[in-house]
């Protein structure tokens, strides 16, 4: 429930958002359906006003996206339980929010964990479909809110202490942060890839040491 | 840049979901230690987005970050205390909002 409010509020931000670059409101909906990757279609908006390059876009998308091919292997085997046909549909659906959802909810939980998958995509899809056909229709009448982001940091934020709850490694508190800031100094156009990748590392360093 | 929306959104769709399909696709050429690390990583790559949506530059600009990690703060005390996530999602925004509206007054 929570992430579904944090969804359609996000999405209706990138409604109204979508309306300033001057295009017709029904694209929006049909966009966010079809590409469903919340952080690419913001900084494709923000590209696209900055008269961008078709190359640079693709290639920014990319590097953004491409931190999802990670949520992918960790959820691997979970996924391979699921019906065949649901699979492709699974892959679509993987984003930051429902792979964070993944996460916290673990699989033994469920009784048939390839259905809650689903529904949570399916869940997830609708509110950010609906979100962003709100945000474009009635764009003019709702006022620009700034730092709505927080929304999601806030969120993202509960999700790290719940699961710091469970595992009680302080280390992932603090190394992430470390990362991000030094990626950050080094190459600020795209740390969060960079930051992924160090701590990909630095989990490959710490699992030989245990062993 | 308006005849440019369609050829966007395909290419888009086929970056996203060509990378989100790579585990698929390439999954019996990943080594196995990458594989075996997979369910450590989910709370170091959460704690990335935490960062990443904060976006670094607010350290380093007035007012510091302050406001937010005031509120964040705000939000872990009310989460280890009340031991629910909406309830403390409302308190750490509210809260937020109210300091950054205060700011700006």
């Amino acid at each position: 429930m929570p992430t579904l409010v944090v969804f359609f509020s996000l999405s209706m931000v990138f409604g109204v958002l979508f309306l300033h670059t001057g295009q017709p409101w029904f694209y929006a909906p049909i966009i966010s359906g079809l590409v469903y990757a919340g952080t690419v279609q913001f900084a494709t908006l923000t590209m696209i006003h900055n008269h961008e390059g078709l190359v640079t876009i693709f290639i920014a998308s990319l590097l953004i996206t491409s931190r999802t091919a990670f949520y992918g292997f960790s959820v691997k085997t979970r996924f391979a339980k699921a019906p065949r046909w649901m699979l492709p549909i699974l892959i679509f659906g993987l984003m930051d929010a429902a792979y964070v959802i993944f996460c916290t909810e673990s699989e033994e939980s469920h009784i048939d964990d390839g259905w809650f998958c689903f529904f949570t995509v399916l869940l997830m899809w609708c509110a950010w479909v609906f979100g962003t056909f709100i945000g474009a229709y009635f764009g003019n009448i709702i006022p620009q809110f700034n730092d709505m982001e927080f929304i999601l940091v806030c969120f993202f934020f509960i999700m790290v202490l719940k699961a710091y709850e469970q595992q009680k490694a302080l280390d992932a508190l603090i190394i992430p942060i470390v990362f991000s800031f030094f990626s950050w100094w080094l190459w600020s156009a795209h740390y969060l890839m960079l930051a992924i990748v160090q701590c990909v590392i630095y989990i490959q360093f710490k699992q030989k040491r245990m062993q | 840049m308006m005849h440019w929306t369609w050829p966007i959104t395909i290419g888009l769709v086929i970056i996203v979901f060509g990378v989100r399909a790579i585990p698929y696709i390439l999954g019996k050429y990943t080594p196995k230690s990458l594989i075996n690390s997979a369910s450590l990583l989910p709370t170091y790559i959460i704690m990335c987005l935490v960062i990443y949506e904060l976006n670094p530059k607010i350290f380093f600009t007035s007012p510091f970050g302050i406001p937010e990690l005031l509120a964040l703060l705000v939000t872990a005390v009310s989460s280890f205390r009340l031991k629910n996530p909406i309830l403390s999602l409302l308190i750490g925004c509210t809260f937020f909002f109210l300091l950054k509206g205060m700011l700006s007054w």
